[in-house]
Formats: C-alpha cells, sequence, structure tokens
C-alpha cells in the first residue's frame, strides 16, 4: 500500500484529479456548481487542519534539536535550553492561565512583542548595508540604476523630499511609469513560465513536486 | 469592460483565458513530444550551483538549501522542489552535507515530507542511503520570524559554503546578508517584484521572473524537458505583440481589442 502511495503513477493521477476538479469549472460555467464553493473550500480546510500540527511538529522538532544539541554540547547549547525551557512555561502559562490574561498574555505583550520590533532593526540595518554595496557603478546599466534610485531616494527621504521638489517630476514618472511596467513585465513573465512549468508537471516530467528525484535519462 | 461575444457553458469573460491555457497545454505537449537539441541562454544563477556544490566539497563544508516558505505553496515552491532534487544529488556524489531547514507558514508542514522524499531518493539513487537523516531537514517554526532567527542561526553555527534560497522567501534579506557574512555563495530567487531589489544586491546570483519555474528543466539532461523552455519563448513573444496591437488599438481609441481580452 505504502509503495502504491509513494508511487509516481499514483501521485501524478491524484494531481491530474484535482487540476480537472479546479481548473474546468473555473471557465465552465457547470449548474449548481461553485468551483470557490466546492473544491477549493475543502482543500483549504485540509491545509487548515494541518496548522495544529504544524505546532506540534515544531515543538517537536525544537526538543529532538535542542537536546542533541544539549548532549553533544555544540556551540550555543545553553541558548537551546533557554529556549526549551521559555517553550515549556509558555504552554503551561497557556494551558493554566488562558491566552488573554496571565503571565501568557504579559509575556507577549511585554517580551514578545518588543523583541520582535529588533527584526526590523536588523533588516534595516541590512538594507542600508546593502545599499551601500549596490552604489558601485561598475557599468552604464549599473550607473543608469545608480542614478533612478539615486532619484527616487532623494525625493522620498524626508529632508529633500519635503524641502525640494525638484526629484519629483522624475521620481513620479520612474515610479509609475517604469515601475509600473516592469512589474507586469515580471508578472507575465513568471506566469508563463509557472503555466509551461505546470503543464511539464502534469505530463509527469517535473518530479520534484511528487517528492520523487529520477536518475539522468540515457 | 463588455466582452466581444460569449460562448454558451463557459464563464463570461473566462474564454480567451481557456483557449490561451489549452494553446499552452498543446505546444509544450507537442514539444516534448519531438525534442530537438535547443540552445538556452546560459543563467549564471544555476550555472553556479555546480561551482557552489564544488566548493563546499573542496572546503568541507555543508550546502544549505531551503525552499521557501511555501505560504501559498505555488508553483515557486514546487519549482524549489525540483531545483532542490538536482542539488541534492550533486551534494550527495560530492560527499557534501546537504541542510535544508524548513518552516516560515505552516504550508511547509507538506512540504517537508516532500522534501524529505526527494533528499532520501537522492541519496538512494546515489546508493548511499544509510547516510540520509531527517537531522539536516529541521523544521524550525510555523513562524516567520522564528523561521528567519533559525535560519540565520544555522548559517551562523555551521558555516555553510553555499545557501540557495529559491521559492517564496519569509526575511531573505536578513538570511541573505548573514549568508554573505558567513561567506557563502548566495543564490537566490525573487518570487515577487518588490524582493528583487535587495535580493539581487544581497546575493552573488538571483534568479528574476520564470528562471525559477524553468530551472528544473534547464537543470536536467532531458532534452523533452529543455524543449519545453522554447514555449515560454515563444509565448512571451506572442504577449509581446499582444501588448503592441493593444497599444495601437488604445491610441487609435478603438476599444475592440480591451473587449476582445475580456471575452
Amino acid at each position: 500500500m505504502a509503495e502504491l502511495l509513494k508511487s509516481r503513477e499514483f501521485n501524478l493521477a491524484v494531481m491530474i484529479i484535482f487540476f480537472c476538479l479546479t481548473f474546468f469549472p473555473y471557465f465552465l460555467s457547470i449548474p449548481g456548481y461553485d468551483v470557490e464553493k466546492n473544491i477549493s473550500s475543502k482543500v483549504q480546510l485540509i491545509v487548515g487542519l494541518i496548522t495544529p500540527f504544524t505546532v506540534i511538529l515544531a515543538i517537536y522538532s525544537q526538543y529532538r534539536r535542542g537536546f542533541n544539541a544539549f548532549n553533544k554540547r555544540q556551540r550555543g547549547w545553553w541558548l537551546k535550553v533557554y529556549m526549551l525551557f521559555c517553550i515549556a512555561s509558555m504552554l503551561i502559562f497557556y494551558v493554566v492561565w488562558g491566552k488573554l490574561s496571565g503571565p501568557y498574555y504579559w509575556v507577549t505583550l511585554a517580551v514578545i512583542s518588543p523583541l520582535s520590533t529588533i527584526n526590523y532593526g536588523v533588516i534595516f540595518f541590512y538594507m542600508a548595508s546593502t545599499t551601500a554595496r549596490a552604489f558601485k557603478a561598475r557599468n552604464l546599466k549599473a550607473l543608469l540604476l545608480l542614478v533612478a534610485g539615486f532619484i527616487v531616494f532623494m525625493d522620498q527621504a524626508p529632508l529633500t523630499g519635503l524641502y525640494t521638489t525638484i526629484f519629483n517630476p522624475v521620481a513620479v514618472f520612474l515610479n509609475d511609469t517604469l515601475v509600473g511596467s516592469v512589474t507586469r513585465t515580471f508578472t507575465i513573465c513568471s506566469t508563463i513560465g509557472g503555466l509551461v512549468y505546470g503543464v511539464r508537471v502534469l505530463l509527469g516530467l517535473e518530479t520534484g513536486a511528487m517528492g520523487v528525484t529520477e536518475k539522468k535519462e540515457a | 469592460m463588455p466582452a466581444l461575444f460569449t460562448v454558451p457553458g463557459i464563464v463570461s469573460g473566462r474564454f480567451l483565458g481557456l483557449i490561451l491555457n489549452i494553446l499552452i497545454f498543446i505546444v509544450v505537449w507537442i514539444f516534448i513530444r519531438n525534442p530537438k537539441p535547443v540552445h538556452i541562454r546560459r543563467v549564471p544563477g544555476l550555472d553556479a550551483i555546480d561551482e557552489a556544490v564544488g566548493r563546499c566539497a573542496e572546503m568541507g563544508k555543508p550546502f544549505v538549501f531551503s525552499p521557501g516558505i511555501a505560504s501559498s505553496f505555488g508553483y515557486w515552491t514546487v519549482a524549489a522542489l525540483s531545483v532542490m532534487g538536482h542539488v541534492a544529488k550533486l551534494c550527495v556524489r560530492s560527499g557534501t552535507r546537504f541542510i535544508v531547514p524548513l518552516g516560515g507558514a505552516d504550508g511547509v508542514a507538506i512540504v517537508r515530507e516532500v522534501a524529505a522524499d526527494i533528499v532520501k531518493s537522492a541519496y538512494t539513487l546515489e546508493g548511499r542511503p544509510e547516510d540520509f537523516t531527517m537531522d539536516d531537514l529541521p523544521f524550525l517554526s510555523g513562524q516567520q520570524f522564528a523561521y528567519a532567527g533559525g535560519f540565520v542561526g544555522i548559517l551562523q553555527r555551521v558555516r555553510p559554503g553555499a545557501t540557495i534560497l529559491l521559492g517564496g522567501m519569509a526575511e531573505a534579506m536578513s538570511i541573505c546578508e548573514v549568508s554573505n557574512a558567513v561567506g557563502a555563495i548566495t543564490i537566490s530567487a525573487g518570487s515577487y517584484i518588490s524582493n528583487l531589489a535587495v535580493l539581487a544586491c544581497a546575493s552573488d546570483y538571483i534568479l528574476i521572473g520564470e528562471e525559477e519555474p524553468a530551472a528544473g528543466a534547464y537543470l536536467s539532461d532531458n532534452p523533452r524537458q529543455r524543449y519545453s523552455i522554447r514555449v515560454q519563448d515563444y509565448s512571451k513573444w506572442i504577449i509581446i505583440a499582444m501588448v503592441i496591437i493593444g497599444i495601437i488599438f488604445v491610441n487609435m481609441g478603438n476599444p475592440f481589442f480591451k473587449n476582445l481580452l475580456a471575452t
């Protein structure tokens, strides 16, 4: 049975059935059949059920990795111990006092939320560092990008943006015209790539979606 | 926009879409049945994969690969899994440790099983099934920030020789920058436009637009897969022609083309 469930043909057949169930009703008007209220909602429900398992999987995975790190005294093992202690504490807080009051609520409000903002600070730092690296015009294309980036940057920066309007017309043009067309081009290319890729998957050529790696064809 | 005409049995406004979809399916079908040797332009990001694996093998460092957070489980994720199969085989063949940190969204719980099967298959096909371990496919968290934190932690600890980030990514900026900081070759794919600019700056190589969905076919030695990429090029020419015709019609004040697209 396990062999059958893992076989390429079985997976392909399931994929084709679900493809037909969602693809054709989208285009064809079938009386009394609403694709969004039938197949899609049922599939979404199944995916929704996975969420609780994800939490359990994450806890299991973290404990497993944490114990491994502790046993082998890997670098930073004491951080793992602290993390596992926090996971256990939060679980207990949640079960005993609930989510909307007590220590769970306090930790979320007073510790987790403020600490989460660190992520944004880190991203800001990385953005600045990357931008600084990008400010090197090695060829004509890079120079054009750099000039365009500089104009948009100057228009949006608080000081220049507020006190001078020199950069505004060009920045608006770049944002509205060039960025708009580039976004559409990106979307069109990605969609076509996705369509052709989907056909390859349905024809059984791309086996990655089924969790199978194939040997080279002779 | 009013449609030019309606076809009985087909939802109004979706006729042209159905025709285009069927047309692409038929053309790909014909192409893969009669494959011909085809020249595909080199994609530096994909060519660099072999170099990256070789670098890891030479330096004795692990290879870190992420198929993304699969927040919507779109074709980006599935395409990333196709590339992962190829990279996993190369790593197993060269004796490089292959690490796949998973998480970032609840959908990754499904991806995890598929990814494990792919990596396991790669080990089995290369004759080393006993070397496969689930410890190298850690599920970090279903939450975005926790996943990014865990991923960055792995990069800091194992100091990989190369990192590949495909599929939809969470906190790609942080991960790319740390990967850069630990001296790893970084290859990423911009699955949405607002991510492209920062990833282009932070990565050594980047895959743009349709390059990621085509990557599996590009990397495979299967002539049928490679020939199907040509359909993408033809489709793009058709779209470009449609855009030009549309511009002409709109500027002439003729609504025919807009109505045709709404059919």
